[in-house]
């Protein structure tokens, strides 16, 4: 009787969580697979290119073989040559600096007005949200030229002025924060702040020790997001940063060949592929603090 | 079509939903009113050409009055 029940088909026509979990087969499931293929090669082909051109011998360069041929290590060690007045070394760790402090800093503001724009209510909560929806949609080029002028009447353009880099990349990654991190605390529990608050805590400690802990995987996801952003920001930095505060996307715009009106495509696939890499290294690392469900049955016991 | 049936557009449209994607229009529009605003008066005060300026802020606030009164409409 009771492997009747269990093999029989449910009454309302739903299909159960078991039959649900259980793998599409045929058809559908080449479908899938086909789909996902297609995705992953659309997505990684281009950085697949860069490393085989990174590694590729200069004479070379145009071969168009799609597997890597006349493989050489000379264009990592040319990217790192501070012969031909490159300076890649110095320009990672300048974008380094420049992502983690913005970053930084975007995450302190954007968490605190995300929380604020999610959880309080007050007149023109959504006006706000506009506002800096409207800020992000501000085109980054209209702020080039009076930002040259304010930087350079107050002399960050030259020497050690990461501030002149910081500052308009917190304005880009600000309004990201606040919105994803809105988003984010809006769709948590409002139980957990309710019963923290019943337990004693004050609405700074409930946010403090119970409510931020539980956002971390939001955390994490905004601030990769916003490294990225400043990590690629390339416009702003071209224009702002003196020759030793400039940023990797700076540097490779900037390399020079053996030879004048020279190209050095391959060295700039090779500085291309390093770059990506802290990005894919910083991922992998916080992966699995990107997890999603945390609280899910956090509030039904 | 049921997007364009009159029940799925009531469905769509609940007030306060409603007033709260004006608040969000009226936000973004705000903002670009505000730079329009700065941009006109620094070319004025310059003395320079200042039409196209003056001419975008006239079209910013006319929007943000039809979005202001729309969201008076909404009555929430």
């Amino acid at each position: 009787m009771t492997a009747d029940l269990a093999t029989a088909p449910p009454a309302d026509g739903h299909l159960s969580q078991q039959e649900f979990r259980q793998p599409k087969t045929g058809w559908k499931t080449t479908r899938l697979y086909a789909g996902l293929t297609l995705i992953v090669i659309w997505g990684l082909a281009p950085f697949y290119w860069m490393i085989v051109t990174g590694l590729r011998d200069v004479g070379f360069t145009f071969d168009t073989t799609p597997w890597p041929t006349h493989v050489t290590l000379d264009n990592f060690r040319t990217a790192f040559s501070t012969d031909r007045g490159n300076h890649f070394g110095q320009a990672l760790v300048n974008s380094v600096i420049i992502g983690v402090v913005t970053t930084a800093v975007a995450m302190l503001v954007g968490v605190f007005a995300a929380y604020a724009l999610a959880r309080l209510h007050f007149p023109g909560k959504y006006l706000v949200l506009g506002f800096i929806l409207g800020a992000s949609m501000f085109p980054g080029v209209a702020l080039v030229s009076p930002l040259f002028q304010l930087f350079s009447s107050i002399n960050w353009l030259n020497g050690y002025n990461y501030q002149a880099l910081i500052i308009p990349d917190i304005s880009f990654a600000l309004p990201l924060t606040v919105y994803t991190l809105t988003a984010f605390f809006a769709e948590m529990p409002w139980e957990l702040e309710e019963s923290a608050r019943m337990d004693g805590c004050t609405p700074g400690q409930a946010f403090r020790r119970i409510m931020l802990p539980l956002a971390a995987p939001g955390l994490f996801t905004t601030a990769i997001l916003a490294f990225i952003s400043s990590w690629n920001e390339f416009l702003l930095a071209s224009q702002f940063a003196s020759a030793k505060t400039q940023p990797v996307t700076v540097a490779i715009a900037n390399f020079s060949g053996a030879q004048p009106h020279q190209e050095p495509y391959t060295a700039v696939m090779a500085a291309g592929t390093i770059v990506t890499v802290p990005l894919i290294i910083m991922v992998l690392f916080f992966q699995r603090a990107i997890v999603s469900g945390l609280t899910a049955g956090s509030v039904k016991g | 079509m049921p997007w364009f049936t009159p029940r799925a557009r009531a469905s769509r449209s609940h007030p306060r939903a409603r007033a709260q994607r004006l608040d969000v229009l009226i936000g973004i529009l705000g903002f670009f009113t505000v730079m329009a605003f700065l941009q006109a008066v620094l070319l004025e005060v310059r003395g320079e050409d200042a039409v196209v300026a003056v001419l975008t802020l006239v079209a910013c606030l006319a929007l943000l009055a039809w979005a202001y009164r729309a969201r008076r409409r909404t009555g929430v």
